[in-house]
């Protein structure tokens, strides 16, 4: 365990950027939240408040569809009025109708399939630690930038010869 | 704040003071009180540095007392970048030192038939006017030193550094901070250039032996606050979100979103953004013993302000906040936060706008002056500003003069004022703000409490189409209105979430001033202010034609998601339409 630093300020631009996790494709956005990360409904419906699909402000996570390949960025409230459109299913969504995300096919098949994960703000804190619990993958050269950082000595990576550009890493830590 | 010192620049023998009640201004505050004054007293036709201007500085309905967040400060006049009416809104300890003192605004009028530079001081004991020309040419931190050793750092300054005293019309006028730092500018608009061609090169504001503003009924007032306190506290935007990351945490989001302008409005998405993130400068003030949580001012309970130290530990400037750090970086290719960091001591240094210098640099960029990406050329065109070199006078003028000068077509401004950092084909709402406002693209002209909570205008479908019409007609009306409070729009969240909680603001102005307004009062108080504006520009010469944005949004697609500009002409024009 470490002592006294907190892992997810380290792993912060790696959040930032985006790390790979393998999942069950097929589900809603809640569904990939609750069913497969542990993360309770309070925390999703109080917490995060922001979610992008693709780039496209999401304001249905019952109805948005999880799919391969695809990109999910979660964040908290925003301030001002540009962060206020972006929240999910504001008041304020339609100035923002350009860029939201409707889902054309509710009905998808499922399986496995690796999606990306971008945490940002108040949510690198609390996700992060989970994530770094669960494990992550990320690609080798987001893996040494962290070489020579007080993580390192605690990180555990495994290699799959299915995704050859990609490392799962785990952080045994829970500061 | 029982009066108005009208201070004439011009009059024969040198500068004299009047002070005068408010009288028909009575009860305005802030932006309802300097566009009153403005639309009133100003020919709308006159040259916006010539003898007709008047630069108006008036602090908020409650500014001076203990309401939480009541410290902004607003400044009008006619705008010598848009040709219409600006009123531009700062922080820093002014505001309420201003309030204390008993002011409901200094109106400076006239023109100096020298040019002398001159200070005006005022305290509970009157004003004192000197010319001090040795203050001449001094960037805004040399000043406020230099004044500091003759009245002290208890004090609250307002200045212009060179780019006020050449009357470029980017420049700002700066405010000091609690630390009595020159970080807070009315930026927008080019006040700084009229504060310079009334000869006026800084403000002394004097509150010793000055109380608090005494409210009407104290019980009631201190009971409000604290409602109003608690709400904010409450809420997770700001109570918690600003002050851990500052304005700039919406970087990551707007570049998600494909909303982030880059190289000069030409993509949607900057490679560099987790490098300039509000998580990442939180990290490196954290990291460098600087601070991301602090006030603009005393009283502030929302603190979305920092501290920026440079390598070595030391002071550079305040925390670049979301607009800046946009503006000098993505727009111009920029992913390095210390060049960004120094880009803004500077800015506030020379006395200039930090969006309209960022925008004016990504057109310069586009010209082919420097690549997108070299800091160093950015840092060198601001240093010609200051020195005042025929490029540095061009780039002072603003984004709209130096893409006319070098031939460059895409050029983000409406009404000549740079837009700031949403891309209006990504948050087409925001976008109909920016063609409308009277001040020329603007964020926060549509940014505070929603229409839901004021309900202004009857019911709106935010769903519908017509919706980001009518929303942003409401914000704006809405918005008016708080600039009046001397609120920070920052209370929008608060507010716009928790009904109570914008009850509790209604309270305190009531309980301040003994009066029964309710949410209709706040709303018809928003559309007088707005109609005010509207009138001005109207007879300065602008038509519906100005309402719009540059075609490039219409035409030019931004990726990643490939939209166009789509609000209609027609449903422009109805923004106005009440
Ligand atoms: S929230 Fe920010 S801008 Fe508003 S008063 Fe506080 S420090 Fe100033």
């Amino acid at each position: 365990m470490i002592d006294k630093i907190r892992v997810t300020q380290i792993l912060s631009p790696v959040f930032q950027k985006g790390v790979f996790m393998k999942v069950v494709v097929g589900s809603s956005i809640r569904e990939l939240l609750q069913d497969q990360f542990g993360i309770t409904r309070d925390f999703v419906d109080s917490q995060i408040a922001t979610v992008f699909l693709n780039g496209k402000a999401v304001d249905n996570i019952d109805r948005a569809i999880v799919r391969n390949n695809c990109e999910i960025a979660l964040s908290g409230a925003m301030p001002g009025f540009v962060g206020a459109t972006m929240r999910r299913g504001g008041y304020y969504s339609s100035m923002r109708a350009a860029i939201s995300y409707v889902e054309e096919n509710p009905i998808s098949g499922s399986g496995e399939g690796l999606i990306r994960i971008k945490l940002y703000n108040t949510l690198i804190d609390s996700l992060g630690k989970l994530f770094a619990r669960q494990g992550f993958f990320i690609q080798e050269i987001d893996l040494s930038s962290l070489n020579g950082t007080r993580i390192e000595p605690f990180l555990t990576t495994t290699r799959y010869e299915q995704f050859p550009d990609l490392v799962l890493v785990k952080v045994d830590a829970d500061s | 704040m029982e009066k108005i010192l009208r201070v004439d620049m011009g009059a024969e023998g040198g500068p004299k003071t009047t002070l005068v009640p408010p009288g028909e201004y009575a009860g305005l505050g802030g932006r309802a009180l300097t566009s009153a004054i403005v639309s009133k007293e100003v020919p709308p036709l006159c040259h916006a540095l010539g003898e007709e201007n008047k630069l108006v500085i008036a602090p908020g309905l409650l500014s001076g007392t203990i309401a939480a967040n009541s410290g902004r400060l607003s400044v009008g006049c006619k705008s010598p970048l848009t040709g219409g009416i600006k009123e531009s809104n700062a922080g820093g300890m002014a505001s309420q030192t201003l309030a204390k003192l008993g002011y409901a605004a200094i109106v400076l009028e006239g023109k100096p038939k020298t040019d002398n530079l001159y200070t005006i001081f005022v305290n509970k004991g009157g004003v004192k006017i000197e010319s001090d020309n040795t203050l001449k040419g001094l960037g805004n931190y040399a000043l406020i030193e230099k004044l500091k050793a003759k009245y002290g750092d208890k004090v609250s300054y307002m200045s212009i550094g060179p780019a006020g005293e050449m009357k470029l019309a980017a420049a700002s006028i700066a405010c000091t901070d609690m630390e009595c730092r020159p970080t807070r500018h009315a930026g927008r608009g080019g006040t700084g250039a009229v504060m310079g061609s009334k000869g006026v090169k800084a403000i002394i504001l004097d509150d010793t032996g000055v109380s608090m503003r005494p409210p009407k009924d104290a019980e009631k007032f201190k009971e409000a606050n604290k409602r109003w306190v608690d709400g904010l506290k409450k809420h997770p935007v700001t109570g918690e979100g600003l002050a851990a990351y500052g304005t700039n945490v919406l970087t990551n989001i707007l570049n998600e979103a494909g909303g982030y302008p880059t190289h000069n409005f030409m993509w949607g998405r900057f490679e560099g953004h987790t490098k300039i993130s509000g998580e990442t400068e939180a990290a490196l003030e954290k990291e460098r013993g600087g601070n991301p949580t602090h006030g603009c001012h005393r009283g502030c309970v929302m603190r979305c302000s920092g501290i920026y130290n440079d390598k070595y530990g030391n002071y550079l400037t305040k925390q670049p906040e979301y607009e800046t750090v946009w503006a000098h970086g993505g727009n111009c290719g920029i992913d390095d936060l210390d060049t960004i960091a120094m880009l803004d001591r500077l800015d506030d240094d020379y006395g200039v706008d930090t969006i309209e210098m960022g925008a004016t640099i990504g057109v310069a960029m586009e010209a082919g002056l420097a690549k997108f990406g070299d800091g160093e050329a950015a840092i060198n065109f601001v240093k010609q500003v200051g020195k005042g070199t025929n490029l540095g006078r061009i780039l002072g003028s603003g984004a709209a003069v130096t893409g006319k000068v070098f031939g460059v077509e895409r050029v983000p401004v409406v009404k000549n004022q740079a837009m700031p950092a949403y891309d209006p084909r990504a948050v087409q709402g925001i976008g109909v703000t920016y063609a409308t406002s009277p001040m020329g693209a603007d964020h926060t002209a549509g940014y505070a409490v929603g229409s839901n909570i004021l309900g202004i205008g009857g019911k709106t479908d935010a769903l519908s189409p017509e919706g980001q019409v009518d929303l942003s007609r409401n914000l704006q009306i809405a918005t008016a209105a708080v600039d009046s409070t001397g609120m920070c729009l920052f209370i929008a969240f608060a507010v716009l979430d928790q009904p109570e909680t914008f009850q509790a603001l209604i309270d305190m102005i009531n309980a301040f001033y003994g009066l029964n307004l309710n949410g209709d009062d706040v709303a018809a108080l928003g559309k007088s202010v707005l109609k005010n504006e509207r009138e001005f520009n109207i007879k300065a010469g602008f038509t519906s034609a100005h309402d719009r944005l540059p075609g490039f949004f219409s035409r030019d697609a931004l990726p990643p998601h490939n939209i166009k500009f789509k609000v209609t002409d027609a449903e422009l024009d109805q923004v106005f339409n009440w």
